[in-house]
């Protein structure tokens, strides 16, 4: 957290924020209000802010983001891409994981949708040293304790 | 007995605009305990921690089912604020956790690695080693179950104690509201909030209502726009704003001296922030001219529609679209046929990295194009073609 400890010696911090906002479609209504409203931040500026940022992403994704308060009611925020989770809820086309990873597969996904999620993962800023072999490992690891299975092809 | 009134005032004004400070109320939970109050919406200020939230939750249902939530009343759809103790070590696990299982946001007040802040109000009784976490939650949402699943899911041994606050529905648009100052956009122009003085009366001012639609005045793109339609507008122009929000971009036109000016949005609060903004410029409805449309794609320029015409195409002057890059591509065709050719189009509301994909899909449109920035923000521009390029 290098960063954050260069933004502490700028100027105070008055608080840390997470939320989660779909894609393109913060508004000034709660969740989103009540929490950075009693920080007396600009609403509108943050949704304007991170609805230009997030138009890449399909509309309604569930992004997590973090928001940094400062005392004097200026604020920076980072966004992150949904969890792998997410997406391989979405690639398999299930609401919820296995009850008993391991031994009951709830459903499964190629081979090349763990690709295409690795490709997303890596523009994370946590991500971004790791090759994307070791990116595509830790899916499938999320996979399996999911109890989503990885098939090369679909039968 | 003037207590007891005092309660009763409290707890009706509850679902109404109540300036709602966690310090002066919290001395009175002793008071709420013994009086036994049964009205209804009294249940919804649960300052005792751990709270049953079933009881809580199923006056919640009766609260919400009055007001009920269409989507123009999204300013007022309840919701619950959670104030959680959790120690020092686990909180940031815990936090991200409790987005997981449900909380819609998680804040820490201070950077939480340093000093305690005062975040807990009136209570007073933190250990150093604790740290306060305040969270929101979406009425349906059962809370207690949350905070302790993610309890579990942080490794803390013991569920933390947690005390829920009712949502006071306005509490939190009035701070937010109350943060709007003067703005000087450029020389000469400045964009004041209703209830503050304007600091230079000579100059042209803007009077906005400060509200829930887009365009005070102080993001660098609605700047951008400003100081794009004082070069442009030389007097008499037929102007239309496209995603007009609070309307500041229109009434800034009229200022400037355009003839009339059109405004649309797709949000129904904004368009009434824009007739309000509107009548406090004097701005008769003879010169802002504002429409409600549909967020569907249009299916062709307006003038086509079957029911009552608002503007027929190719009519404008000046045509500019403060939006996000998205609806820009997807409504390229509609922004452009408002306008004449040789008519000036103005689009903004895009990151700089965002400006190829819209030079690419507008080429065919405009020529001229011209790309100002500001703080990483752009506003592009360009005339439009007699015929487009196709």
């Amino acid at each position: 957290m290098a960063t954050l400890k260069e933004i502490l010696t700028r100027r105070p911090v008055a608080a840390t924020i997470r939320l989660t906002v779909p894609a393109g479609g913060a508004r000034p209504a709660p969740p989103v209000g009540p929490a950075l409203g009693q920080y007396r931040l600009n609403l509108m500026a943050f949704c304007k802010d991170f609805n230009a940022r997030t138009q890449k992403y399909k509309a309604e994704t569930p992004m997590s983001v973090t928001i940094t308060a400062f005392k004097d009611n200026t604020f920076e925020f980072t966004v992150k891409s949904p969890s792998v989770t997410w997406y391989l809820k979405k690639a398999a086309g299930i609401e919820s994981g296995s009850s008993r990873p391991g031994h009951v597969a709830a459903s499964s996904v190629t081979l090349k949708h763990v690709y295409e999620i690795a490709k997303v993962k890596q523009s994370d800023p946590y991500c971004q040293y790791m090759s994307l072999e070791s990116i595509c490992k830790s899916v499938i690891g999320t996979a399996n304790t999911m109890g989503i299975k990885v098939v090369k092809e679909l039968e | 007995m003037s207590k007891s009134h005092f309660i009763k005032h409290l707890s009706f004004n509850l679902n109404r605009a109540l300036v709602h400070r966690p310090p002066p109320l919290l001395p009175l939970p002793s008071l709420v305990n013994t009086t036994k109050p049964d009205y209804p919406f009294f249940r919804r200020s649960c300052f005792s921690s751990n709270i049953r939230t079933s009881s809580s939750r199923a006056t919640f249902s009766s609260a919400s089912a009055a007001s009920p939530a269409t989507s123009t009343d999204w300013n007022y759809q309840s919701y619950v604020s959670v104030r959680i103790r959790c120690p020092r070590h686990a909180y940031e696990s815990f936090s991200e956790a409790l987005l997981c299982f449900g909380a819609s946001s998680s804040s820490v007040d201070g950077d939480g690695a340093g000093e305690e802040e005062e975040g807990g109000g009136g209570d007073g009784s933190y250990g150093l080693n604790e740290v306060v976490i305040d969270s929101v939650f979406v009425e349906c949402q059962d809370v207690k179950a949350c905070i302790a699943k993610a309890a579990n899911a942080a490794g803390l041994k013991t569920t933390p104690s947690y005390q829920v606050k009712t949502g006071a529905q306005d509490d939190w648009i009035r701070q937010s509201l109350e943060s709007f100052n003067p703005v000087e956009v450029t020389q000469g122009l400045w964009i004041v909030p209703e209830l503050k003085s304007p600091p230079d009366i000579n100059a042209t001012n803007i009077i906005l209502k400060p509200g829930f639609a887009f365009g005070t005045g102080e993001h660098p793109t609605t700047k951008l726009c400003l100081l794009l339609l004082k070069g442009l507008i030389k007097g008499g122009e037929c102007f239309l704003d496209y995603g007009t929000g609070s309307g500041v971009l229109a009434i800034a036109a009229l200022k400037f001296g355009a003839a009339v000016s059109f405004g649309i949005d797709v949000d129904e609060q904004a368009i009434e922030l824009a007739h309000h903004n509107a009548v406090l410029n004097n701005m008769g409805p003879e010169k802002m001219k504002l429409d409600l449309v549909s967020g569907n794609k249009m299916p062709s320029p307006m003038g086509s529609r079957t029911d009552e015409v608002f503007m027929k195409t190719e009519t404008c002057d000046v045509v500019v679209a403060n939006i996000l890059l998205n609806p820009l591509l997807e409504l390229a065709d509609d922004i452009v046929s408002f306008a004449k050719p040789g008519a000036v189009i103005g689009l903004s509301g895009i990151l700089s990295e965002q400006v190829p994909l819209i030079t690419n899909r507008y080429s065919q449109f405009w020529e001229d194009q011209s790309v100002v920035e500001m703080d990483g923000w752009a506003c592009v521009s360009g005339t439009k073609r007699a015929k487009p390029n196709l």
